[in-house]
């Protein structure tokens, strides 16, 4: 399988370990990612502003990955949400052709082939729980996780359709398969408070802190977004200095808890680079070398 | 248009349920930022919507985390959250979105992404084994930007 490889912004600038991690996994299921040299932002910060341009944005990243017959693999959600949102309101003639005359300009078309998967996604749905299960090599017992899937890789769900919007169960039965002891949050996921940030940058951190206090004693939680991972793993530095509250719970991709289980080494899949809450102690639970 | 409103312009959104909303307050009641800043409140804003009564120099109205649980619960389908993008969407056309946004749009338009790959950055990837990305993908962010008027709005 061979799918197009979307970074979008906050990946390949500031959370690499994400993308390290996610190449290494590709490989082990024999997925080929193809790097697409013109990709960039996905329209999703711009939506707010002007919605069309966000729409042309969009499009414009789909059209490249449709001139090379490829379907789309995004690791951000807010990529995937934004991606997803463009395709399905492209639908409408009326939209696509105006989306389609600015395209023109520089010389692209929207034709509406090409599928977005978020990572998540791809394994659950198209690589299988099975699947994973064969390649897994260490067991992951020894630590106690909660998970955070992130808004937009559930909602809107009509436009999105991976999980169920409020309960969604596909993050926690992938991070099972690793062994894992999984903590379920009190109440419902809420979430990051990232976008809030833009505007006031308390409300956002008191947010995260809220969200983060939710999900218990843990040894870590499992996120999917970088957005999410910034919001908790920087929030955590944040709440030691402003609100003087000592959390020190690490925060880790899935992609990076699925490379510890299928044998790589914590420092290949950049875990002791990028976390502001370092994976140590975490790692030590597992007997693992922070390298 | 009366300075202070924004009535019936940008409509681009589907907003054909707007007129359905009986103010239940399930949009309001469910919003994470409601609980914590009062002064953002979704359901009122879909009311003083429909009333063209939107004050456009409330910030407050930038509030939206856009986590869409107000769309999920609507009972009336009204899409709450693109109500207030289509309200963000007029005053970011006066030239009045909040500069924070302009800002990360005019990153956008400079290199194509939201934030930079640094020479920093490419060393830690390099480090990491990943591969060389161009730092500059702005060409056709650029060149959108000028035909949507999205390059006007960032000044």
């Amino acid at each position: 399988m061979k799918l197009a490889f979307f970074l979008g912004c906050n990946v390949p600038t500031q959370v690499y370990n994400y993308e390290a991690s996610v190449r290494k996994i590709a490989d082990v299921f024999e997925i080929k990612v193809v790097d697409i040299a013109d990709f960039g932002c996905c329209g999703e910060l711009t939506e707010t502003m002007d919605y069309h341009t966000s729409l042309v944005f969009s499009a414009r990243n789909i059209a490249l990955a449709e001139k090379e017959g490829l379907d789309i693999l995004t690791l951000c959600n807010g990529c995937f949400s934004s991606l997803n949102k463009a395709i399905f309101a492209l639908r409408d003639p009326h939209l696509r052709s105006r989306v389609n005359e600015t395209l023109k300009e520089i010389g692209l078309s929207y034709k509406g082939k090409s599928q977005v998967f978020h990572f998540h996604q791809l394994m659950y749905n198209i690589v299988g729980p099975s699947k994973i299960k064969e390649k897994i090599v260490f067991n992951l017992s020894d630590v106690s996780v909660s998970c955070h899937n992130g808004c937009h890789i559930l909602r809107p769900s009509d436009v999105l359709g991976f999980d169920d919007p409020e309960n969604p169960r596909k993050l926690e039965e992938l991070v099972a398969l690793t062994g894992a002891r999984i903590v379920k949050p009190m109440g419902i996921e809420q979430c990051c408070g990232s976008v809030l940030s833009l505007c006031d940058l308390d409300a956002a951190q008191s947010l995260a802190i809220e969200s983060i206090e939710r999900k218990g004693k843990v040894d870590a939680i499992v996120v999917g977004c970088p957005f999410c991972f910034k919001q908790f793993d920087i929030g955590q530095i944040v709440a030691r200095k402003k609100f003087n509250k000592e959390l020190n719970i690490p925060i880790l991709f899935y992609a990076e808890l699925l490379g510890l289980a299928l044998g790589f080494d914590a420092k290949d899949l950049g875990l002791n680079v990028i976390h502001k809450i370092s994976t140590e102690g975490f790692l030590k639970k597992l007997g693992v070398s922070n390298g | 248009m009366g300075k202070g409103s924004l009535n019936g312009i940008n409509e681009n959104r589907d907003m054909n349920n707007l007129y359905l909303c009986y103010q239940c307050g399930t949009c309001s009641g469910g919003c994470p930022v409601t609980r914590l800043v009062p002064e953002y409140n979704i359901r009122k804003i879909v009311k003083h919507k429909k009333e063209n009564k939107i004050d456009i120099n409330n910030r407050f109205l930038w509030y939206c985390l856009t986590c869409y649980i107000c769309y999920e619960r609507c009972p009336q389908e009204v899409k709450p959250i693109e109500v207030i993008h289509s309200i963000t969407n007029s005053i970011s056309k006066n030239g009045l979105a909040p500069s924070s946004l302009k800002e990360g749009n005019k990153k956008v338009l400079a290199v194509g992404r939201s934030s930079d790959i640094t020479k920093f950055t490419e060393q830690k990837r390099r480090r990491l084994g990943l591969p060389e990305l161009k730092t500059d993908v702005s060409k056709d962010f650029k060149e959108i930007a000028k035909i949507t008027g999205l390059a006007e709005m960032v000044q």
